[in-house]
């Protein structure tokens, strides 16, 4: 009888999305976990809906020098500038690690340049183990790449087109909030084919050191993340939400550190949502948001999270 | 494997100058702690967002099932700590870091300046209790900034550790670096052991650098997480031409082989 009830709770977060069986709707946002292995020290990842990994370009990049982050009012601005070891390191030396553990696995795709973008998804249609792409087109922190292509809507819709026809795999784009309509730049995901998007990377932010009389970030600006965000990000899911419903799978990110905030976004109409800085303050906070998540749709009787999807929208704004 | 506890507040008091002294209940941490280990601190309750982040300190010393922390008060995450209470419970990481100070030296020289001393309290005592020949070197400005004068006096280092003071109100007048060559160069097979602001560091590597002895510092960085995945704590490797996180890949390195 008990197991039937465990069985029944569990089952109240397990969804299909991509032709993909997720666990549960709670994933961690990428450069906020690295790669998974070092989290998996802490706690065994495998309890996690997905984990959308660091960002990969074709060559290993160095990143950006220190300083590289910066207390805010209740958030941060980081500018790593997407240090990671290169795609195939990372097929060759972390992946066959990190796939022991039975979790999805998203891979974060960066490039300088079209070709280099094209050829990081072509390379990961082809590994094992890697079960989606998310497109990143929303770095702040880069010379190249990054937000170049993603506040643009007609070469957005150019490079998602293309990246399209190299993969079978779910294609997700995580959007800029650094842009004036966040629906121009979604519309163009979408036409192009785009499965989901990523609802929001961080918003473009500076911090200056009174005494030395000079910005704090080595680059000078950086992109600001934490629970300073989350309104932000709770607006923009609204706004992608009201204008496709379920058509366009939102992944939601921007500010979550609790259940109540992971609920904001669902409620705004996302179908998962992932976790970034707050793991740095809290480790567990992915695991709380779960048990949280399960507690919540039990306690609410609904029969499943999905219930929960895009509901703040019953209201109409005449 | 680290882990994130609520730890009991034992003790929490002003020492001198900005240090405050924080000891805390934590078996956990404190059976898997070795010197130059450190532990991430949130003063905040969960629910409170500023400040956000934890902060960084050193195990200075294991005391059974407790560990001690001496920290400066510089800013609103550190002025939340000195808030706490003991009998209140407080968010603790650790115990984290992955590289350590090398263990195959005959002898030791410890260079400490102001709170970095309490990076290498605990590498003081252990090379005590392994019988290993060592010198300590404790550097501050002002006699007021010796925080750790108690500590020494209490634990029987008062013959182990030569106090500096710039101003000469404490022990030696001078920086830490004054008599460092000749100490150095005492003993065979010796390596320095090196934590403190990054100016005194870089003197301390430039002249172990000189006189070809092993210069190991342990950082301190600006950290997110400690535990490796922000990727914000980074120090230049220059034999790799690459970062290396502080907290992951340190906190100790070799002086000769990052850019300080």
């Amino acid at each position: 009888m008990k197991t039937e009830m465990e069985n029944n709770e569990k089952k109240v977060l397990e969804y299909e999305l991509f032709g993909l069986k997720f666990k549960n709707p709670v994933w961690t946002a990428s450069g906020c976990f690295s790669y998974g292995l070092e989290v998996a020290r802490l706690y065994d990842i495998s309890q996690l809906g997905c984990v959308v990994i660091k960002g990969l370009s074709l060559k290993p990049r160095k990143g950006n020098p220190p300083e590289r982050i910066v207390e805010t009012p209740a958030g941060m601005l980081n500018s790593i500038g997407l240090q990671n070891p290169g795609v195939e390191k990372f097929a060759e030396e972390i992946l066959p690690e990190l796939k022991k553990y039975d979790t999805k696995i998203f891979a974060n795709v960066f490039g300088e340049d079209e070709e280099e973008y094209l050829a990081v998804a072509e390379f990961l249609d082809k590994t094992d183990g890697v079960h989606g792409l998310e497109l990143n087109v929303s770095c702040p922190n880069v010379k190249k790449g990054g937000i170049a292509f993603g506040s643009d809507p007609e070469t957005l819709y150019n490079l998602v087109s293309k990246m399209r026809k190299l993969t079978k795999k779910p294609l997700l784009v995580k959007l800029s909030p650094n842009v004036t309509n966040i629906l121009d730049t979604a519309d163009a995901c979408v036409e192009a084919g785009a499965d989901g998007l990523v609802l929001i990377n961080t918003l473009l932010g500076m911090a200056i050191d009174v005494e030395k009389e000079e910005p704090i970030l080595a680059t000078k600006t950086g992109g600001l993340s934490g629970p300073a965000i989350l309104p932000v990000a709770v607006r923009m899911i609204y706004q992608v939400y009201e204008k496709y419903g379920s058509e366009v799978p939102i992944i939601g990110v921007g500010g979550i550190t609790t259940t109540q905030d992971a609920l904001q976004h669902i409620l705004a109409g996302a179908v998962a949502v992932q976790i970034g800085t707050a793991n740095f303050y809290d480790p567990y906070a992915p695991l709380k948001i779960i048990e949280g998540l399960k507690s919540h749709v039990l306690k609410k009787e609904y029969e499943h999270y999905l219930r929960l999807v895009g509901k703040a929208h019953k209201l109409k704004i005449k | 494997m680290a882990l994130d506890i609520k730890c009991e507040i034992v003790e929490n008091r002003f020492i001198s100058g900005i240090t405050w002294l924080l000891r805390l209940k934590a078996p956990e941490i404190a059976k898997e702690a070795k010197p130059a280990s450190f532990v991430m601190i949130r003063g905040v309750e969960d629910y409170q967002y500023d400040p956000l982040l934890r902060r960084a300190f050193a195990i200075a010393d294991i005391d059974g099932d407790d560990i001690l922390i001496f920290y400066d008060v510089y800013g609103k995450g550190t002025k939340a700590i000195t808030e706490k209470k003991a009998g209140e419970t407080i968010s603790v990481l650790g115990a984290l870091g992955n590289n350590f100070f090398p263990e195959d030296y005959d002898h030791y020289v410890l260079v400490g300046g102001g709170i970095g001393f309490a990076g290498l309290s605990l590498l003081m005592k252990d090379l005590k209790q392994k019988g290993k020949s060592f010198t300590a070197i404790y550097g501050v400005r002002r006699k007021e900034q010796l925080s750790m004068l108690d500590w020494i006096k209490e634990n029987g280092f008062e013959n182990d550790v030569i106090i500096y003071t710039e101003d000469g109100s404490y022990g030696k007048k001078g920086l830490v670096t004054e008599d460092l060559e000749k100490i150095a160069t005492k003993h065979h097979n010796t390596m320095l052991a090196v934590c403190g602001p990054h100016g005194m560091m870089k003197a301390v590597a430039n002249l172990a650098k000189e006189i070809d002895i092993p210069c190991y510092v342990s950082l301190e960085s600006r950290m997110a997480c400690g535990f490796g995945i922000c990727i914000g704590c980074v120090v230049k490797d220059t034999e790799k031409d690459s970062y290396v996180r502080v907290c992951y890949e340190g906190p100790v390195f070799d002086a000769s082989k990052i850019e300080l």
